[in-house]
């Protein structure tokens, strides 16, 4: 009950007076926010008004010129003191947040399930020597069903279809592989089933749809469990009829209280899911406020009028 | 000269022609990715350095460059040929061999840092940046994510230099190296028959055939994704 009271009091993100520019264009004056453990923020606001930009520097891929970004409690980034920019250290800090980009970026030389599976190989590696020998076993198991579908092929390839057969035992041979694989990474495996893609493990990116990708791409970034998970406009990219899959995939992370920063133009979504709504234009942040503040009573004129307009496209 | 005899000269001059090819591959395809990291540094000095290289090394044609590489021990740093035939332990014909690979090296590793720009610049930003939040190194970005792709993406411009390099091969005989064309071009002129011309001609088809299926083979294996 004590700890609920303090998480509750104290902010899990803290983001203070960041500036960032591009040459001469201001881009982001000032905003500040802060957001709870297991709340989720909508960005909204029209295009150029800095709202990548906001999650880029969240994510360190931008380094704005002033202030603080700090995640429950630690400092992370501040401008004004002497920080390390080491590539090494931003790599750690990274960790905190996870990013969904709009256009997927997933890694199309690697398959469902090695893009999700990729990451936590490399941080925590696990024991090499435990590696080595899990590779070994799969090794002589695939040696032995090399062995076995060698003989079953030779025993009927004159009876039968010689290139049909050899296409047959080889993609049994495959689904032992896969199996295999999926046996070394099993909580990439359950991500992907999470957001309902158990069926499309083996499947490299150009197999699949636009709404499949961005859901691999968000359990992706589940993967590595970041304590906050930043959306920048998850469904732009997608067909209309595509949308509802991926938006359904971040409701039910809300259901499991993850905390979340999701840049969206989907106005619907952003008010229903939202605890909390940051209208940003110009750089600034315009309003903020409940979802029934900011979209039902808004008090900017700025707001008002986007809102509006955002109401004629539909 | 018989049929067989003219074979077995041609098959020397051959060994020649196909020890250039793999000196030159194997050395110039990591040369070449070197000079396109430098070409792509972010420190001016070395970016510049490099451009002009690669200006100059496409700009001029192969068999000026050559001759020039044959000709900057003895007048540049005064070394006699004899002497630096010593050092490497070979002799005069064997250091007409280090001049030639050395030449086609340097000429083919500008051609390849160029095809290598190109393919690490086409690459999405995105996928960089992906890497990165995912919390992986630059070495690993580097090597699993980019370098793959840039692989798939520049096997055809790689395959064509390729291909002209076999052909190239046959402008060593500027320095008197004995290669497959030069072979045959002296058995035409002291035997009196045309047709070891057109044997060559042969033995260069077949090699390059050979690579064409490799080529193809490569592709095909790296079909099962699209960048
Ligand atoms: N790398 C960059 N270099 C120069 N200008 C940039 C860069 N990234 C963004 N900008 C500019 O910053 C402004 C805000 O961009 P962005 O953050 O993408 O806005 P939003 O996501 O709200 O549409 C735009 O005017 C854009 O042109
Ligand atoms: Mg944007």
């Amino acid at each position: 009950m004590n700890e609920n009271l303090i998480d509750n009091n104290a902010p899990l993100l803290c983001v203070k007076d960041l500036h960032k520019s591009f040459g001469s264009t201001q881009v982001l004056k000032g905003v500040s926010f802060d957001l709870h453990k297991g709340e989720v923020l909508s960005i909204i606001g029209p295009s150029g008004g800095g709202k990548s930009t906001l999650l880029r520097c969240l994510n360190f891929l931008e380094t704005p010129e002033s202030g603080t970004i700090s995640v429950g409690g630690e400092t992370l980034f501040d401008a004004s003191a002497k920080m390390s920019r080491k590539e090494s250290d931003l790599r750690i800090k990274r960790l905190h947040f996870g990013l969904v980009f709009q256009s997927f970026n997933l890694f199309p030389h690697f398959n469902a399930l090695q893009n999700v599976a990729l990451a936590p190989q490399l941080l925590h590696g696990g024991n090499k020597a435990e590696k080595r020998e899990a590779k070994k076993k799969n090794a002589a198991v695939l040696a032995k069903k090399r062995r076995e579908l060698r003989i079953r092929f030779f025993a009927r390839w004159l009876h039968e279809n010689p290139f049909k057969l050899w296409n047959e035992l080889g993609g049994e041979l495959n689904e032992l592989k896969h199996r295999l694989n999926a046996e070394q990474s099993p909580e990439a495996a359950k991500l992907l089933e999470r957001v309902g893609l158990a069926d499309k493990m083996y499947n490299y990116p150009c197999q699949l749809s636009g709404g499949q990708q961005q859901r691999v791409a968000i359990a992706r970034a589940l993967a590595l469990k970041p304590d906050i998970l930043c959306f920048d406009e998850p469904t732009s990219a997608l067909d209309p009829e595509l949308t509802g899959e991926v938006l359904k995939v971040i409701r039910d992370l809300k259901q499991e209280q993850t905390t979340m920063i999701i840049v969206t133009h989907e106005m619907e979504f952003a008010r229903n899911v939202s605890d909390r709504v940051i209208f940003v234009s110009g750089g600034v942040i315009e309003e903020q406020g409940t979802p029934e503040e900011v979209f039902g009573s808004p008090k900017s004129e700025k707001t008002k009028a986007f809102l509006s307009k955002m109401e004629e496209k539909i | 000269m018989s049929f067989g005899e003219v074979l077995i000269e041609l098959s020397r001059g051959f060994g020649y022609t196909v020890g250039l090819f793999a000196v030159t591959l194997v050395a110039a395809i990591p040369l070449g990715i070197i000079v396109a990291l430098c070409s792509m540094s972010k420190f001016r000095p070395v970016k510049w350095v490099t451009k002009v290289f690669i200006w100059v090394v496409r700009g001029t044609p192969l068999l000026l460059q050559m001759i020039v590489v044959s000709f900057i021990p003895s007048t540049v740093m005064m070394i006699s040929n004899k002497d630096l035939a010593n050092f490497f332990g070979v002799g005069a014909e064997g250091l007409n061999f280090i001049f030639v690979a050395v030449a086609f090296i340097i000429n083919y590793a500008a051609y390849f840092a160029e095809i290598f720009r190109g393919g690490i610049e086409g690459i999405p930003r995105g996928q960089r940046e992906a890497a990165q939040v995912l919390g992986m190194k630059r070495g690993q970005a580097f090597f699993l994510i980019i370098l793959p792709q840039v692989c798939k993406r520049i096997l055809a411009p790689i395959s064509n230099e390729v291909i002209t390099l076999v052909k190239d091969t046959s402008l060593a005989r500027i320095l008197s190296i004995a290669e497959l064309f030069m072979i045959a071009q002296r058995i035409v002129t002291t035997e009196a028959i045309i047709w070891p011309l057109f044997a060559a001609g042969v033995y260069y088809l077949l090699f390059n055939g050979l690579l064409t299926v490799l080529f193809h083979a490569a592709e095909k294996k790296l079909s099962y994704y699209k960048v």
